[in-house]
């Protein structure tokens, strides 16, 4: 068992080389449209990974993501459109400009803690919103098109935006996974389970959430850009919509909270839902509420947590337990 | 004088707003818990409130009553049922569940109420006003400030004075200990619930008549809470007080100035507080 | 029979395991010393027998019935109760306020606020004082007497002579026999040796989890304490 253990990050990596070949491969065989399709579930796994790396692994849960979404995405909009650069080639803007306003918030909003600090995020997601909504020379209410892509082939834009995706998708998982066994993943996962050890034994916890979120972050204004250079167009009601919070928290907390398989299931279930009740419209939205509800009643630790606690599989958990499972735990025996 | 008026107009929505933070402040300040479906309640507690306005006697003014009742009862099974199986020592599940239950009632109004804009009708009480040295005040804002000051001082002296109030702030000082005096803190945190729903849903109320509200406006009513009890200094009682005013004024100068506007300056004003005091306005007086 | 009765008792932290095995009992009206060195597992074992601590194994009888799965608060008005390790009062509330809340249980007996006040004069004369204003020696006072309002058949103290002055010391254990009168069964934890077999009839010295010696306090003599202390003859 211990060889394997060390084996580990060896056998991922020949995973992750297979998966790369598989992403590469993809558009000599499926068609644009499924592409289209596939984009989006890529860029919807980005998000929630990213939402999953701030809570489980960072452990700062926050209500207000979408303000990262909405920030790469229009980072990326404005700056292609004013200079007319390829926006294939500024994407990494997206990442610098959503990573370096969440390091010029978090002083602030790291002063709150749990419930307060995320919707403290969320509230910043309002003002961003507003402000866009009222600027005529961000596009208002109405938004922004990406004009540099409408000169583009189709076929070269879908299959670009394609690869950008699933490079998103591919670091959502073996980019977590080789994240979490390492030295700032060890440092993330000792401040998240308790701050007073952790700092015991000399890790500075505030610079090392500072870190977390600010990582975390300019990911997912990474992902945001991708998921909007696939649309054309950006509005700011759509890309600081809070209902991307509901669907990151969904697919997280069904899979699992803290694992890397988890939101891989989540987010499969995610879009079979989506599928069968699209026409419902409210009550899909409900039965996501819902389903998130019966997981933190009956597990906590979502599915992949019941799989490895049944079946004792664990194909990428870096370490022992989640935050929510080892505290689950402590709930139990805490009265 | 019309920002005098505009000025004495926000302090009398600020003590609105006062109230809709005192019920997610006083869970927050007993139990640790933040109700992230707070909000949403606020809304369903408005709906309630239509559906009983044609039975209600009197006058509209006392639907208060059953609805606030009726969202004591709601808070308790709420805490019973849900709430105390997921306490522990890490607030995520806790935080995550109300998540949940704000999106299900949310949706769940929009499906059954549709997304029309409603209000509470009040009948002439709405458009009366007076004169009051110069000023020209609305009847009913002025009688909404008062109820939320009555709410805030009966809950402190009833909290100091009676039985039940002595047993929740023991509670909030160690929940655990209380044991040791044969007292089931659970039981303790579904009455503080019942009680922050019941003081929640008479906000609801009191903004629907008012105002007016959506299935969606959940939202923007728990920011406002939020905000209320992060300005008051998390748990300080009259600092809430303070932070629905300050919150109340921003917002009506800023509509002044700005119309389109919303909630936008006092979300603002809130973050540059954050910025300046991080433990909300109650700390700055402190220190 | 015994009036408290503790059977094998094992109590976890997780994987780790701080009681094993540990049996006592203690009857009506006695008053018996439970001693160890820090980290023995006396506050473990304590919390355990009044339900703070649902993580064991074994069996704890009182007054005849199992409450090894009763909840604490049910326990407490079923007659046992604690005075915790550090006292924790309710600090906000008032020293009279925190006495209050000991009477939530419900039981009626011969301890009432007057009674207490009686007792500890001194904290009669601090009624109306925030309870965390106090000092340390007057805190104790209001630990026990919040715990005596619950009018318990058994009383559990864990350690209420730790950070006091040798004095006050002295006066709070002179208050025990007039507890003991009113014919409250009384299990005092000490690291101090000598104060708690001077109150005691009989004593249990733990170990590393485990009870190392027991006996009648006239008894043991304190060669063999010494060794059960620190585990000489582990050594
Ligand atoms: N909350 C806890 N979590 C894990 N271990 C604990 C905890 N509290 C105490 N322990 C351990 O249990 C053992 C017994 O502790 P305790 O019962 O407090 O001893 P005592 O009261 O005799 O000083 C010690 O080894 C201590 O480190
Ligand atoms: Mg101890």
């Amino acid at each position: 068992m211990t060889r394997l253990l060390l084996k580990r990050p060896t056998l991922v990596a020949a995973a992750a080389v297979v998966a790369a070949a598989l992403v590469i491969a993809t558009p000599w065989f499926v068609a644009e449209g499924d592409m289209r399709l596939m984009i989006e579930i890529f860029a919807v796994f980005a998000f929630a990974q990213g939402w999953n790396f701030l809570a489980g692994y960072v452990g700062i849960m926050s209500f207000g993501q979408q303000l990262f979404i909405g920030l790469g995405a229009y980072c990326l909009f404005l700056a292609s459109n004013w200079t007319g650069l390829n926006p294939f080639l500024i994407l990494p803007l997206a990442f610098v400009f959503s990573a370096g306003f969440a390091a010029m918030i978090s002083p602030f909003i790291f002063r709150l803690r749990d419930a307060y600090l995320a919707i403290s995020i969320w509230v910043i997601a309002e003002i961003v919103r507003s402000f866009i909504s009222q600027r005529d020379w961000l596009g208002s209410v109405s938004g922004l098109p990406l004009v540099a892509t409408r000169e583009m082939a189709r076929s070269v834009v879908a299959t670009s935006t394609f690869y950008y995706a699933g490079a998103l998708a591919l670091i959502s998982v073996f980019g977590l996974y080789y994240l979490s066994i390492s030295r700032l993943g060890l440092a993330l996962a000792a401040v998240r389970d308790n701050e007073e050890t952790a700092s015991a034994i000399g890790i500075n916890v505030w610079w090392t959430r500072f870190f977390g979120f600010v990582l975390g972050s300019g990911f997912t204004g990474l992902a945001g850009a991708v998921y909007y250079m696939s649309v054309f167009h950006v509005e700011p009601g759509g890309a600081f919509d809070p209902n991307w919070m509901v669907i990151m928290l969904f697919i997280v907390i069904i899979g699992g909270v803290g694992t890397i398989e988890g939101p891989i299931i989540g987010t499969a279930i995610y879009f079979l839902f989506r599928a069968w009740f699209a026409g419902t419209g409210n009550l899909y939205l409900m039965m996501l509420g819902a389903a998130a509800v019966l997981v933190m009643l009956i597990s906590p630790s979502g599915i992949w947590g019941i799989v490895k606690s049944k079946l004792g599989i664990d194909l990428l958990g870096a370490r022992r337990a989640s935050g929510l499972e080892a505290s689950s735990k402590k709930t139990r025996t805490a009265s | 004088m019309i920002w005098v008026e505009t000025i004495v107009n926000g302090l009398l929505l600020g003590g609105l707003y006062a109230l809709v933070g005192l019920g997610l402040g006083f869970a927050f300040g007993v139990m640790r818990i933040v109700n992230v479906a707070q909000g949403d309640f606020i809304v369903a507690a408005a709906f309630l409130g239509v559906f009983l306005l044609p039975w209600t006697p009197v006058h509209p003014l006392l639907v208060i009553i059953p609805v606030a009742i009726a969202a004591f009862g709601i808070g308790m099974l709420l805490q019973w049922l849900l709430i105390n199986r997921v306490l522990g020592h890490d607030q995520i599940p806790q935080i995550l569940l109300t998540f949940g239950l704000a999106i299900v009632l949310r949706n769940g109004m929009v499906e059954l109420f549709g997304a029309n804009t409603r209000s509470i009708n009040v009948g002439d009480l709405r458009f009366m006003g007076f004169d009051f040295l110069g000023l020209k005040l609305g009847v009913l804002p002025v009688l909404i400030l008062a109820i939320a000051v009555f709410l805030f001082a009966t809950l402190h002296l009833w909290l100091r004075k009676s039985d039940m109030g002595r047993l929740i702030r023991a509670t909030a000082d160690d929940h655990r200990i209380v044991q040791l005096c044969g007292v089931n803190f659970r039981s303790i945190y579904a009455v503080a619930m019942g009680l922050a729903m019941a003081l929640s849903a008479v906000a609801g109320i009191l903004l629907a008549m008012r105002g007016s509200f959506t299935p969606y406006s959940g939202a923007d009513r728990l920011l406002i809470a939020f905000e209320v009890v992060v300005i008051g200094g998390l748990g300080s009682f009259w600092g809430m007080f303070l932070g629905g005013m300050v919150l109340g004024v921003a917002q009506l100068v800023a509509l002044k100035l700005d119309p389109a506007s919303g909630l936008m300056y006092g979300h603002i004003v809130f973050i540059l507080i954050l910025i300046m005091s991080p433990s909300g306005l109650a700390g700055a007086f402190r220190r | 029979m015994s009036l408290l009765r503790v059977e094998n008792l094992d109590v976890f932290y997780g994987d780790f395991q701080a009681v094993r095995g540990v049996s006592l009992a203690v009857d009506e009206g006695r008053t018996v010393a439970i001693i160890g060195a820090n980290g023995a597992g006396k506050s473990t074992l304590l919390n355990a027998i009044v339900g703070l601590h649902p993580q064991k194994r074994g069996k704890v009888v009182f007054a005849g019935a199992d409450v090894t799965s009763n909840r604490a608060d049910a326990i407490a008005r079923a007659g046992m109760t604690m005075v915790p390790e550090g006292r924790r009062l309710f600090g906000t509330l008032t020293v009279e306020d925190n006495l209050r809340v000991g009477a939530a249980a419900g039981r009626k007996g011969p301890w009432t606020l007057g009674e207490v006040y009686r007792l500890f004069p001194r904290i009669g004369e601090l009624r109306h004082m925030p309870a965390a204003s106090l000092s340390g020696g007057q805190q104790q006072m209001v630990a026990i007497g919040r715990a005596l309002m619950t009018n318990p058949r058994i009383l559990l103290c864990d350690e209420i002579s730790l950070g006091l002055a040798p004095k006050i010391i002295l006066d709070i254990y002179r208050c025990f026999e007039a507890i003991s009168a009113t014919g409250v069964s009384i299990v005092v934890i000490e690291q101090n040796v000598g104060q708690a077999c001077a109150a005691a009839q009989y004593a249990y010295c733990m170990l590393e989890g485990k009870v190392s010696l027991e006996g009648p306090t006239a008894d043991l003599s304190m060669e063999a304490i010494t060794a059960a202390y620190f585990g000489l003859d582990h050594a």
